[in-house]
């Protein structure tokens, strides 16, 4: 048994196999000896199951040779021969391989020598599942790399993966994100680790502490298992409830509303339990268009996320885009700072072709349903919203509190705004100056920084004060360690992702 | 053990097809060891690509040594499933 320490980017727990995802040039496996037979083993395994469900397919004669030629004695008696000469792995199944495509190319008969593609196929395939292609990634696997790119997390979804460690990683950066929203156990920050462990190794990876434990202990391995049953029974009963409110032990209520990018999103928010859609995040429309969308194309999607929620709010956020977040079509010259350049609010005022079919589009829905409001991303100046309130007439705009400007004059925002929501993701990046993507500074990315909190807690008081509503979106609000805190401090709603949901009422309902 | 020769009666002979059902039901009798040989040449029944290189064409006389369990049972699906004329057949 050994220990590994990683920080902790997706909280849970995972029991299961290593799979070490190699990047950049590939060498052919250096094992020697019984460690290489034991990856041998491994990856025959491997590429059985894969055989089994390629057999029951078109031409799955063909596969069921291939089986029959993973069992061959022949062939791996060979294999094991030139290992015990002090072969490499990677040295024993290439030669291995050329002697017998060499020998079925001596055969007379064409039929009988075809067979040394067979041959070449197998081999190939072991060569391509201990090397650590992508696409034999097994099922069920706690997968290994030197870094875990967002691509990763979504193209290899289907092999249901059980964990993810990264030897790079920030907590915030995006595949982080995405892994606690898919909820994937996840440990960043893992130095060395894909030269320590080997494929198929067993592990604990332990997303709460930030640990990776290889080969555990029976001992060990039944403490996990029973955090892994109380987990899940915890997960289940507050699955249950998610369709209550959350209400806390007090009786304060707190609500807690969904941060959407699609009307996929709004359906699974709805049955996940929100009592709302804190953020709507235009912007994600546009990943798959080539244009920003017409008023049309606006108002379609807001009125049916309207209907699907009524009469529960919506807050449609305006596009929050700029050169941070770059969007094709818009063809906007880098800038040298793009979080401090034209982005969110700025850029609409900019650009009103882009901003008037949008704001047009939520005013109309608004209309026929009035649970639809408008919420206004990046501001640091109250004319901004001035200028909004100007065009909207009566729809309710509310405001995002992502700067330490727009927070340090809540008193002024909660008089020209119906309600607030603070966005603490951006809010700590410019608070403490760090970019929470930064390669070397994105650990000092600490959501625990008292400058935030004061920042917060200000905001907070002072809405409350006014009777303004304001709430938290951002990754905090949806974190087990944050969440006793922020209703404390008189957070009226949380908004967080919507698979979150039924945990996060569960908390709010344990709460004091 | 069971001694038998068989001619290969079907078209395809022992080639790919034959050969894996012929290798396929080697391995449902773990307890029983086959050896196959034609002109000095010898394979094992667990083997494909042994048996493969035979290269056992129509017409060709095949010799089977098999010893172990059941040694009837499984000549008796042998000859269903590779079919053939059996040219000699002894057991001791």
């Amino acid at each position: 048994m050994r220990k590994l320490k990683g920080l902790p980017a997706s909280p849970g727990y995972a029991i299961g196999e290593a799979f070490i995802l190699k990047s950049g040039v590939v060498h052919l496996p250096q094992e020697k000896g019984d460690k290489a037979r034991q990856q041998i083993q491994w990856a025959k395994r491997r590429l059985k199951e894969e055989l089994e469900k390629e057999k029951e397919g078109e031409e799955g004669e063909i596969f069921f040779a291939h089986m029959l030629l993973l069992e061959d004695p022949e062939i791996w008696e060979r294999v094991d021969a030139k290992l015990s000469e002090g072969a490499t792995l990677g040295e024993a199944l290439e030669s291995t391989k050329q002697e017998l495509v060499d020998l079925f190319n001596s055969l007379e008969d064409e039929r009988f020598r075809s067979r040394a593609d067979d041959i070449k196929d197998i081999f190939n395939r072991l060569l391509e599942i201990l090397m650590g292609r992508d696409r034999d990634i097994p099922q069920g696997a706690i997968i290994v790399g030197e870094e875990i790119l967002p691509s990763h997390i979504v193209s290899y979804e289907k092999w249901r993966p059980r964990a993810y460690i990264s030897e790079g990683g920030s907590t915030f950066a995006h595949s982080s994100i995405i892994a606690r929203a898919k909820g994937i156990p996840m440990v960043i920050a893992c130095k060395g680790i894909t030269n320590i462990l080997r494929n198929g190794e067993r592990l604990i990876v332990d997303g709460v502490r930030g640990d990776v434990i290889v080969n555990p202990s029976e001992k060990v391995l039944a403490l996990y298992e029973e955090r892994m049953r109380l987990a899940k029974e915890e997960e289940e009963e507050a699955f249950s409830k998610r369709h209550l409110q959350a209400i806390t032990r007090s009786g304060l209520r707190v609500k807690v509303f969904a941060n959407v990018g699609n009307l996929e999103e709004v359906e699974e928010a709805r049955e996940m339990g929100a009592e709302g859609i804190g953020i709507f995040r235009t912007e994600f429309l546009l990943l798959e268009e080539d244009k920003a969308l017409n008023k049309e194309e606006h108002l379609r999607i807001y009125e049916e996320t309207a209907k699907i929620f009524y009469p529960l709010p919506v807050h449609i956020r305006l596009y929050d885009i700029g050169a941070d977040k770059p969007i094709p079509f818009l063809d906007l010259p880098p800038e040298p700072n793009p979080a401090l350049g034209l982005r969110g609010i700025r850029l609409l005022l900019e650009k009103r072709e882009i901003l008037l079919p949008q704001l047009m589009a939520v005013k109309e829905a608004h209309k026929k349903y009035p649970n639809i409001s408008l919420i206004l991303p990046m501001v640091s100046f109250p004319w901004e919203v001035e200028e909004i309130r100007r065009l909207a007439g009566d729809l309710p705009v509310g405001v995002m509190i992502e700067t330490p400007a727009s927070a340090l004059i809540v008193s002024k925002m909660t008089q020209i705004a119906d309600f607030l929501s603070i966005g603490t993701n951006d809010l700590l990046q410019y608070t403490l100056a760090v970019d929470r993507a930064g390669k070397d500074v994105g650990k000092l990315y600490d959501p625990s920084h008292p400058a935030l909190w004061k920042l917060i807690g200000m905001v907070l008081r002072g809405a409350n004060r006014k009777g303004k509503e304001a709430g938290i979106c951002g990754e905090i609000a949806g974190e087990r360690e944050f969440i006793p805190r922020l209703v404390n401090m008189g957070a009226r709603h949380l908004s967080v992702s919507p698979r979150f949901i039924p945990l996060v009422k569960h908390l709010i309902r344990s709460l004091p | 053990m069971l001694r038998a020769k068989l001619k290969l009666t079907r078209e395809d002979g022992l080639h790919a097809r034959p050969a894996a059902l012929l290798v396929s039901l080697v391995m449902k009798y773990p307890r029983l060891e086959v050896i196959l040989e034609k002109d000095g040449k010898q394979a094992r029944g667990n083997s494909l690509t042994a048996i493969l290189t035979l290269q056992g064409e129509k017409g060709d006389v095949i010799e089977f040594r098999i010893s172990g369990d059941d040694e009837e049972r499984f000549w008796e699906e042998l000859l269903q499933t590779i079919e053939g004329e059996v040219i000699q057949f002894e057991k001791t």
